[in-house]
């Protein structure tokens, strides 16, 4: 009796066995991925990407051209031109940084500006400091 | 008197209907426009053909870079027909380009991100005042304002730049910029490791 079931585990193993490991390749093959990109999906639709829009690293070109004016897919770049072509008040334009108030001129409307801005913030602090 | 109220009916129908809401205002990349989210759910609060509005957007950005941002006033008439402006690319976008640096810094007045010169702000102030919003002020104005913006950015704005230092500045910022990111990129996984 013993030996009948020993029997039958192996042609179990040799032949039911090795037939049913093949039984899964007769699945329909996965349909390739397309070449392009696909767009993600979100609940709504296509969710809108954000593209990565590459920026000039040659030194020379920065300095000569505005790169970035031109953003039509026609057309050049705006070429520097020498000094003399741009307006005077162009070099005597503040890139410092905010002027203090001690050296704003107090017949400037600027001044006047500045110093109710910082009178308003003043008093805006102290009124914060009043318990009731 | 019958006829007084029949001229008072004809005149109201001729009375236009102004519409009171509020213009949308937003910056849609160039021919990129799609109907999902953040576009799709704006427009579909006003009731704009979304399909039709994408549609006409892209073609009307055909002949520009893809992906240009581009800041776009939509005013939407009562009829569901809209109005579409679009105006030239953010002040921010052309000065980082033009400074050739791809994001500004996370603490201006602290560290500098790039460099332009006078001339480069004085063409996109060119550039920008030609805008609707900016079409009063003068060229004056359009710079100071442009030096505001370049210092918010991180970018500094001088008389003049050697191209060969400007290089090696680049060189090092983009080891700034990617040890940051790094940093970055580690809290946010620390971050995820406590909620989680």
């Amino acid at each position: 009796m013993t030996s009948l079931t020993a029997v039958f585990q192996m042609a179990r193993q040799r032949l039911i066995a090795p037939a049913i490991g093949n039984w899964a390749r007769f699945y329909a093959a996965k349909p390739a991925a397309p070449a392009g990109k696909k767009k993600k999906l979100g609940k709504l639709g296509p969710i809108m990407e954000k593209k990565v829009i590459p920026v000039e690293t040659d030194a020379n070109k920065l300095v000569n051209y505005v790169c970035g004016s031109n953003y039509m897919k026609t057309g050049e770049d705006i070429k520097i031109k020498p000094d003399s072509e741009y307006p005077d008040w162009l070099w005597t334009l503040n890139t410092e940084g905010i002027v203090p108030l001690d050296e704003l001129d107090p017949n400037s409307k600027q001044y006047w500006r500045r110093l109710r801005k910082l009178a308003l913030r003043r008093n805006n602090q102290l009124s914060k400091l009043k318990k009731f | 008197m019958s006829k007084a109220a029949g001229k008072l009916k004809s005149l109201k129908k001729t009375v236009e209907r102004v519409t009171h809401t509020s213009k949308l205002k937003t910056n849609i990349p160039a021919g990129m426009a799609a109907a999902g989210p953040p576009l799709g759910p704006m427009l579909g609060q006003r009731a704009i053909n979304i399909a039709a509005f994408c549609k006409d957007f892209n073609a009307k950005t055909a002949e520009m870079k893809e992906g240009v941002p581009l800041p776009c006033r939509i005013s939407v008439n009562s009829d569901r027909s809209y109005d579409l402006a679009i105006h030239h690319p953010p002040a921010t976008f052309f000065l980082k380009q033009a400074a050739g640096i791809q994001r500004g810094t996370m603490t201006p007045g602290k560290e500098v991100a790039g460099m332009i010169t006078l001339k480069h702000l004085y063409e996109i102030a060119a550039i920008k005042i030609q805008d609707p919003p900016n079409v009063l002020l003068t060229m004056q104005q359009m710079c100071e304002m442009l030096i505001s913006i370049a210092r918010t950015c991180g970018i500094k704005v001088v008389r003049e730049i050697d191209p060969a230092a400007y290089g090696e500045f680049l060189e090092e910022r983009k080891l700034i910029v990617e040890q940051q990111r790094r940093e970055l990129q580690e809290k946010r996984e620390a971050k995820m490791l406590r909620t989680g």
